[in-house]
């Protein structure tokens, strides 16, 4: 169980949940999941840049790579389990083969809603 | 959680008010309504001594209390609390009306603002009196100005409204209690705001 979401490895393994690929083959790399995190990163201080206040003084927004999955995710707690929607739909859209597009539109959906209105968290 | 058992009531009152709002968001805006409600009633004073040089008309004006910032004179007096004439200058200093006739030091009351914060210490430089009397306004106005926001779980511009109102109502009582001294049966309203005819300055 990954609960507190406070790493890069917490993400990705909770992602990889929501995208039912916790088989000893994985369909998804770590670095497409690291890649979602930091695309949603980036979407949420455009919609919400009271998140990310300190780092946007200097046009920047914390960015995470495969290569360091220890790193602590500096996202505020109340909205950590947000970014697992993006994650989810970001990486589901994008995979030709097996491509839902509604429910991947759906958690992107869920995603900006959340941030900006009052929604519950499903995932 | 702070030692401050009147911040951790505002935090309280605020956060379980902004559902997603972060810390940081709420400290900006405490900062920004800290200084409208000290701007709108002067209600944080002190008396500082400035000491005047002979022909000179400027002097360095600056407070005492260390994380305050001088926002406007309220009255300079010499001796036997004889006023003197003078004005602030923006950049801080002051600008006697006629040259100091001899070396002098004069008492100016002067209004406060909270100086910058920082990141290590966020939140604004206020006198303890404030944290006790005001935590109602300041809360009542980081509630309007966040609720006021576009895009975020917590905008009601309803809501908006009416901490707003109550915010406004909170600062022009302050400014009246101020400057009656919070004497009790001293003038207990302020004049109408339809019948204003000049800024205050």
């Amino acid at each position: 169980v990954v609960a507190d979401l406070a790493t890069v490895q917490n993400y990705v393994d909770r992602a990889r949940v929501l995208l039912q690929d916790q088989g000893t083959t994985e369909r998804y790399p770590d670095a497409d999941i690291v890649d979602a995190l930091n695309s949603g990163i980036s979407e949420a201080a455009r919609v919400r840049p009271d998140l990310f206040l300190t780092y946007l003084r200097t046009r920047t927004i914390p960015s995470y790579s495969v290569g360091s999955l220890a790193t602590a995710v500096d996202i505020d707690p109340i909205w950590r389990s947000t970014f697992l929607n993006y994650i989810v739909g970001y990486i589901q859209i994008r995979d030709d083969e097996d491509t839902q597009d509604a429910r991947a539109a759906a958690f992107l959906n869920t995603f900006v809603a959340q941030l900006t209105m009052m929604r519950s968290t499903p995932a | 959680v702070s030692t401050n058992p009147w911040l951790n009531r505002f935090l309280d009152n605020t956060q379980s008010q902004l559902p997603g709002a972060t810390l940081r968001a709420i400290q900006v805006e405490l900062v920004n309504v800290a200084e409208e409600l000290l701007n709108i009633s002067d209600g944080w004073r002190e008396t500082v001594r400035v000491r005047v040089r002979q022909g000179r008309t400027t002097a360095s004006l600056a407070a005492d209390t260390a994380g305050a910032r001088v926002a406007r004179l309220i009255a300079l007096v010499g001796d036997n609390d004889i006023p003197v004439a003078a004005s602030l200058q923006n950049d801080g200093d002051l600008l006697l009306r006629d040259e100091a006739p001899a070396d002098a030091t004069l008492e100016a009351t002067i209004s406060l603002l909270p100086g910058p914060v920082t990141d290590d210490r966020p939140y604004p430089v206020l006198p303890d009196w404030m944290w006790q009397r005001e935590t109602a306004a300041m809360t009542h106005g980081v509630l309007g100005r966040m609720m006021g926001q576009r895009g975020k779980p917590y905008t009601s511009t309803q809501m908006a409204a009416y901490h707003m109102r109550m915010f406004n109502r909170m600062a022009a009582d302050l400014r009246v209690r101020t400057a009656t001294g919070n004497l009790l049966g001293g003038q207990a309203w302020g004049y109408p705001q339809d019948f204003q005819v000049r800024r205050k300055r």
